[in-house]
């Protein structure tokens, strides 16, 4: 490969923390809302439940345990909330740079932005061949990724106003409550494709961007994101 | 004023012994073995509840020496138990229960007090009185007995004490105004009163219930009545709401509402007679058979042409139609129910015909323009009536006092529950038994006349006033000094500022007092103005005699067992009397009088109640026995028979044209009390309000102030009103609210919650808060609030309740102290208030 | 199971709204707590417990004086065929049981208020203090032990009643036929017959005149619009996750067949 050695930054130092803290509150949000989803998850509340119950001399073992996972699913939102704030602080004045919005060149009409960029996407994971105009990320990566920001935002929303119910009308705390759970399952849909495009080797890259260097060569991103050098 | 009460018997406690050979019964029906299902029950204790004042059958369960719940006493044909019985363990737990003797340490009203020792409570108390007893000035000791803490025992203690002056509530209740206006038409003797249980709706076998004047589901009598309007319903009774306010459970949705302009439903009965009359939708074989209707009267002085022997044997002129002459009834073949005649110079008529006439210029329509009941609603309720009866009835009323013409409401009802024939029917109205108990403790003749005799002989306008129910001339006469100085008041479980129209004037009265003691365990307004306020037991924490008074057509008898031990340090109503005792007699009369009690208890006072029980007849003897009764908690008899009667009435029938009424009416005219006589009349008039006489038209913020009892709420003591289980119920009702109708309050730019300022027109210093609740079910005119919910004016007690409501409205306190013309009844609404936004 | 069902009716006709079954149903809530949770008598009177008011009182108006309906309803729990808040418990504390009664048990209860959310009828009530939710149990531990249930009990009226199903059934269609009768209009037995597919036919049943069906809150066509929502994205979730995960499989099958010839397929890095 032609190398100049050089190194571009895909993500930074606080990017790539935030990141990982992220997929521990998920872990930890799946975990704990399972139980509450359905009685087939039950066994996690009961894990957990029995230790406490052991010491509390509670009644009912999964009732305790599934006390405890709606605990610590709050308190995650809080930890997720708090490390939430340096990140929207650095990030939010930067939102220009995060080449996240759809970037139509010079007398591109969308239909045909759209198009363009839906075959460059077929390009790289049906193909499995270089783009030709996809910058840091393709279309449905953006699309993604602001459905996600989205879904993550309502999630806080409704999850705020489950906790504190009795602050609001019983409408709004049924609407936020199915809300909630599509909420969910759009997520784990979400996090489905996520996590295999994460770790396919057409990403190989990111993922080493993501979770190791933060860069990539610059060699390799002028191949694979060629729209960064337009 | 003599006072003569029933004879007093002695009996020796062998005589005693050898009447219950065999030893005693246990006074406690204990349940032998506790099932799962008694849950832990220990006791089952027979009670008769207490939380208003029907002593409804009730079984108290206890366990570990708590009162858990109550249920009704299941050994009646009709089982009840309301809300408020229910809520029984509630007020036995209240917090704010006065806890010990207080003696005041403020002026009178202000409500600070410090606890005492019962020795120093009860010496105070002792001390005053047996000064005032030893200067002779035993009958200036005001005595207000209602839930009396030692029944049998208290009320001779003030009379053997040396004082009858007794100033009971009935006149805020159903004297004189319902006795009398039943009375005149029923019978009773010279001056007629039909008590409480004399008559009574058959309401579970009626086809249509017009109820008017009381509400038969708040308006207490759970046993029986309640019960037994609830099984009309079950069996598809009708019924028709007469009311400026729509209550809930008379038929929510199905009941016709004549929304009558409050004061005014002479008007509307009036015009009912008049539609009755000119349809024919009497029954003439009823009248004919058991009323007076073809009695010939005097067209001037509307006295009989000729009454003979009236109560012992009476016999009256008629117009025989056969013999075309007046003869008297035993010898009349044919006698006319109608029709104007001449008998000796003078113009007669028959009874019925002087009814007619005089209701003649009222048509429904006249009578709209009066009571606000549209006319055709009048029409179709005499015309269902017809149809109906005699399974129908007019409601024969309880507390009855509003307005002015009370009187004339009440015995009109009773004169057109005779046109339709319906006395004595099965669905109509039916008579009550009562068996009668007598009490073991001595009486004796006070010579000093009584404040409320001395009125009732010499004051005009108090002649009919029954003088054991005046309660409301304590004020008045403390104001007058007449006939002489009250020096002291001892409240018995009453609260006379709160339970009788002026209220105001009373607290007043009672400020004017050498000392004024009140016994009750909860705190009511009137202990605000106490010097020494001693708490005795709930009813639950103490054994009491027999019982019988009760509103039944059989006669009913209950027995009262202890459920709990008391609570606090609070007294036994007995032990408490007895210690009074021993402070006020000397030891020779305290032996006599209360010797035989101190050592024999409640039995003593149960055994000679059994020994003297009177009424019985003979199918009642079959199934009554002590044994039977201790062990079922009530016996029950046999029913009065279904059959018209009269009441020793003057002419021996019902008197639908009341020649008692007659009577009065001559009198009246004949002292040049025209407008009295309006009110003591046999005809049909329409006399006015007092609020009437004030204003023709209301302004656009003035209303009258009316009220009706809660299922949830019983009287202004705080046993119902400082129940929390109560009030659980309660606050869903907005029971502590002034209603008034929603675009009348509208106009004044009022909406629900808003805080108002009340005050009587006459009174305007004397202002109450409340919070109002626009509705639509209630009469433009009115104001109504739930009687005994509001804390009214005497704000200082809601120090005292946390509770209870803390604004709310009492009329009583507001009302005036006006008297109704010749009965001196309380006319409790008869004012006008005026509201306006609080600040 | 069917002989021991049993079933509560409450007759608004002959109802005389003297409140003595709610105040009875509030006391015999607090014997519970002195039974089983060893609360003391004086205690359990003394305190408010608004949320052991199984049965409350829901008034309301409709017309204009003076032609106004004034209804004071009695609002309960009516133990559905198929009971919505049992469905969504998170929990599984909510049981139908036997004798019919829907149960909340306390013991298992989070307090999570999700059957507030599903209940069609709006009947669950939860109590901060406790951290629990609480409705009607049909005093099912009454009527275990062959008592009647406690505001049945408390009735003095004949209003309400209970007893095996099928007795309870045939009184109450006896009584609204008579009042059809009498009344001249439409009289139903609300929850005799199945009320819709979506809660069934109810243990605790209303008789009342079809045309004060509102104020009796007794609507034709409950609903839970959460429950119905939770199920659909249940299942939508459900098929979405699954069509996503074959999405996923047939995929990596297609890198598998391709992967030879991909720019990405670093083989000499592997």
């Amino acid at each position: 490969m032609n190398d100049n050695g050089r190194q571009i930054t895909l993500f930074t130092n606080l990017q790539m923390w935030y990141h990982k803290h992220i997929i521990h509150y998920m872990i930890f949000f799946i975990l704990t809302g399972l139980p509450l989803v359905s009685p087939w998850f039950h066994w996690i509340a009961y894990a957990v439940g029995v230790p406490v119950a052991a010491f509390s001399g509670a009644a009912d073992i999964t009732s305790v345990g599934l006390q405890i996972c709606r605990a610590a699913h709050r308190i995650t939102a809080v930890l997720w909330i708090v490390t939430s704030i340096p990140i929207v602080f650095a990030m939010l004045p930067k939102i220009g740079r995060w080449d996240m919005t759809p970037r139509r060149r010079e007398g591109q009409g969308w239909v045909e932005y759209i198009k363009e960029g839906l075959i460059d996407t077929k390009r790289v994971y049906i193909d499995w061949q270089y783009p030709k105009y996809m910058g840091k990320y393709n279309l449905l990566q953006i699309a993604a990724a602001w459905a996600v920001i989205g879904i993550c935002l309502l999630m806080l929303a409704s999850g705020a106003v489950l906790w504190f119910r009795l602050w609001f009308s019983e409408g709004l705390v049924s609407v936020m409550r199915v809300a909630h759970l599509a909420g969910f399952m759009a997520m784990v849909v979400f996090l489905i494709f996520h996590v295999y495009f994460a770790i396919h080797p057409v990403n190989r890259a990111g993922y080493e961007a993501m979770f190791r260097t933060g860069k990539d060569s610059e060699a390799h991103a002028r191949k694979k994101h060629p729209g960064l050098f337009l | 004023m003599k006072l003569t009460r029933r004879s007093f018997m002695k009996t020796s406690m062998a005589g005693l012994a050898a009447a219950v050979a065999g030893g005693t019964p246990p006074l406690a029906a204990e349940a032998a073995v506790v099932t799962a299902s008694d849950y832990g029950v220990e006791k089952k204790v027979y009670m008769n509840c207490r939380m208003c004042a029907q002593f409804c059958p009730m079984v108290g369960r206890v366990r570990d020496g708590r009162l858990v719940s109550v249920e009704a006493n299941p050994n009646t044909p009709y089982p009840a138990v309301c809300g408020r019985g229910r809520a029984a363990p509630g007020a036995l737990y209240d917090p704010d229960r006065i806890k010990g003797p207080l003696i005041a340490t403020g002026e009178k009203g202000s409500g600070q007090f410090r606890s005492a020792s019962w020795e120093e409570a009860l010496d105070m108390v002792g001390k005053k009185m047996a000064e005032l007893r030893n200067q002779g000035e035993a009958h200036t000791v005001a005595y207000f007995p209602r839930f009396n803490a030692a029944p049998g025992l208290d009320n001779a203690l003030f009379n053997l004490y040396g004082t009858d002056n007794l100033f009971n509530y009935g006149d805020s209740c159903y004297g004189s105004t319902n006795q009398i206006g039943l009375g005149s038409v029923l019978g009773g003797g010279p001056v007629p009163r039909q008590g409480n249980s004399a008559v009574m709706g058959d309401y579970e076998n009626a086809r249509l219930a017009v109820l008017i004047g009381r509400n038969p589901v708040g308006g207490l009598v759970a046993f029986p009545w309640g019960a037994m309007f609830g099984r009309g319903r079950k069996n598809g009774l009708k019924t028709v709401v007469i009311d400026p306010r729509k209550p809930a459970g008379t038929g929510e949705t199905d009941a016709d509402w004549l929304p009558v302009i409050p004061g005014t439903d002479t008007a509307l009965l009036m015009a009912l007679a008049n539609v009755i009359f000119a349809n024919k939708y009497y029954d003439e074989d009823f009248l004919r058979k058991h009323t007076n209707a073809d009695m010939l009267i005097n067209q001037e002085t509307l006295l009989p042409a000729d009454l003979q022997n009236p109560f012992e044997e009476p016999d009256y002129l008629v117009w025989d139609e056969a013999a075309g002459k007046a003869v008297m009834k035993s010898e009349a073949e044919k006698p006319a129910l109608f029709g104007e005649y001449d008998y000796e110079g003078a113009k007669v008529k028959t009874g019925l015909q002087a009814l007619i006439d005089s209701c003649a210029s009222y048509t429904p329509e006249e009578a709209e323009k009066i009571c606000g009941v549209k006319a055709a609603q009048i029409t179709k309720l005499a015309s269902d009536l017809n149809e109906a009866r005699p399974r129908c009835f007019l409601e024969r009323g309880y507390r009855s006092t509003r307005y002015f013409n009370s009187m004339n409401e009440r015995r009109m009802v009773s004169v057109i529950n005779g046109l339709l024939g319906v006395y004595g029917e099965e669905g109509g109205l039916i008579y009550g038994r009562n068996v009668r108990l007598d009490n073991p403790f001595a009486w004796s003749e006070n010579e000093e006349e009584t404040v409320c005799g001395h009125y009732a002989e010499n004051v005009e306008g108090f002649e009919l006033a029954d003088p054991w129910n005046l309660r409301r001339l304590f004020p008045k006469a403390v104001a007058e000094n007449r006939p002489y100085k009250m020096r002291m008041a001892f409240i018995n479980g009453q609260n006379p500022v709160g339970g009788g129209s002026g209220g105001w004037f009373t607290a007043e009265a009672l400020k004017k007092m050498e000392m004024v003691v009140a016994v009750s365990p909860f705190w009511n307004e009137s202990l605000l103005f106490a010097d020494v306020i001693l708490p005795d037991t709930t009813f639950m924490e103490r054994d009491e005699p027999l019982f019988a008074e009760y509103k039944a057509t059989f006669p009913v008898l209950t027995v009262h067992n202890k459920a709990v031990e008391p609570m606090f340090n609070v007294k036994n109503g007995y032990d408490m009397m007895l210690e009074l005792a021993r402070r006020v007699f000397d030891e020779d009369e305290y032996e006599e009088y209360f010797g035989d009690f101190e050592r024999g208890g409640i039995n003593y006072i149960i055994d000679y109640q059994l020994e003297n029980l009177m009424g019985l007849n003979e199918a009642d003897e079959k199934t009554f026995s002590r044994t039977g009764l201790f062990e079922s908690g009530v016996w029950c008899g046999t029913p009065a028979p279904i059959k018209p009667a009269a009441k020793r009435s003057p002419s021996g029938k019902i008197e639908v044209y009341s020649t008692f009424m007659a009577k009065w009416n001559d009198r009246l005219k004949g002292e040049g009390r025209e407008k009295e006589a309006m009110y003591y009349t046999p005809l049909f008039t329409y006399a006015p309000t007092y609020w009437q006489g004030l204003k023709e038209t209301l302004g656009e913020d003035e209303f009258i102030p009316i009220t009706g009892f809660s299922p949830l709420s019983s009287f202004t003591g705080a046993q119902t009103r400082n129940n929390i289980l109560l009030k659980n119920a309660g606050e869903s009702l907005d029971y502590d609210h002034v209603f008034i109708n929603a675009s009348k309050g509208r106009a004044l730019g009022l909406k629900t919650e808003d805080e108002v300022e009340i005050f009587n027109i006459e009174m305007p210093s004397v202002k109450v808060r409340a919070r109002v609740c626009l509705t639509e079910t209630v009469e433009p005119h009115a104001l109504f609030c739930y009687y005994g919910v509001g804390t009214g004016y005497f704000t200082k007690i809601a120090e005292k309740l946390s509770v209870a409501a803390p604004d709310g409205l009492n009329p009583n306190h507001i009302g005036n102290l006006t008297y109704t013309p010749v009965d001196a009844s309380a006319p409790s609404q008869d004012f006008i208030v005026k509201i306006r936004r609080a600040l | 199971m069917k002989e021991k069902q049993m079933a509560v009716c409450y007759d608004s006709q002959a109802c005389i709204k003297c409140f003595a079954c709610v105040v009875n149903c509030s006391v015999e809530n607090r014997a519970r707590l002195q039974r089983e949770r060893g609360t003391g008598v004086e205690k359990t009177m003394m305190e408010k417990l608004p949320h052991l008011n199984y049965l409350t009182i829901e008034k309301s108006e409709s017309g204009v004086f003076p032609d106004v309906k004034s209804v004071a309803a009695l609002k309960h729990c009516q133990h559905c065929e198929y009971p919505k808040c049992m469905d969504i418990c998170p929990a599984e504390a909510i049981s139908k049981e036997d004798t019919g009664a829907v149960l909340i048990n306390r013991d298992k209860c989070v307090g999570c208020q999700s059957c507030i959310d599903a209940c069609p009828y709006d009947v669950p009530v939860f109590d901060r203090e406790t951290g629990k939710t609480y409705k009607c149990i049909m005093c099912n531990d009454r009527l275990e032990a062959g008592l009647p249930t406690a505001c049945a009990e408390a009735c003095p009226s004949v209003a309400i009643f209970c007893g095996t199903a099928s007795d309870v059934r045939a009184e109450a269609k006896e009584r609204a036929e008579r009042y059809e009768k009498v009344f001249g209009k439409k009289f139903i037995v609300y929850g005799a017959e199945p009320v819709n597919s979506h809660v069934g036919s109810l243990s605790y049943m209303t008789i009342a005149a079809e045309e004060n069906a509102d104020p009796y809150m007794l609507p034709e066509n409950p609903k839970s619009g959460v429950s119905i929502a939770r199920n659909v994205i249940k299942i939508g979730g459900a098929a979405a996750i699954g069509a996503a995960a074959a999405g996923i499989a047939v995929h990596v099958s297609h890198w598998k067949k391709h992967k030879e010839d991909s720019v990405y397929h670093h083989k000499d890095e592997e």
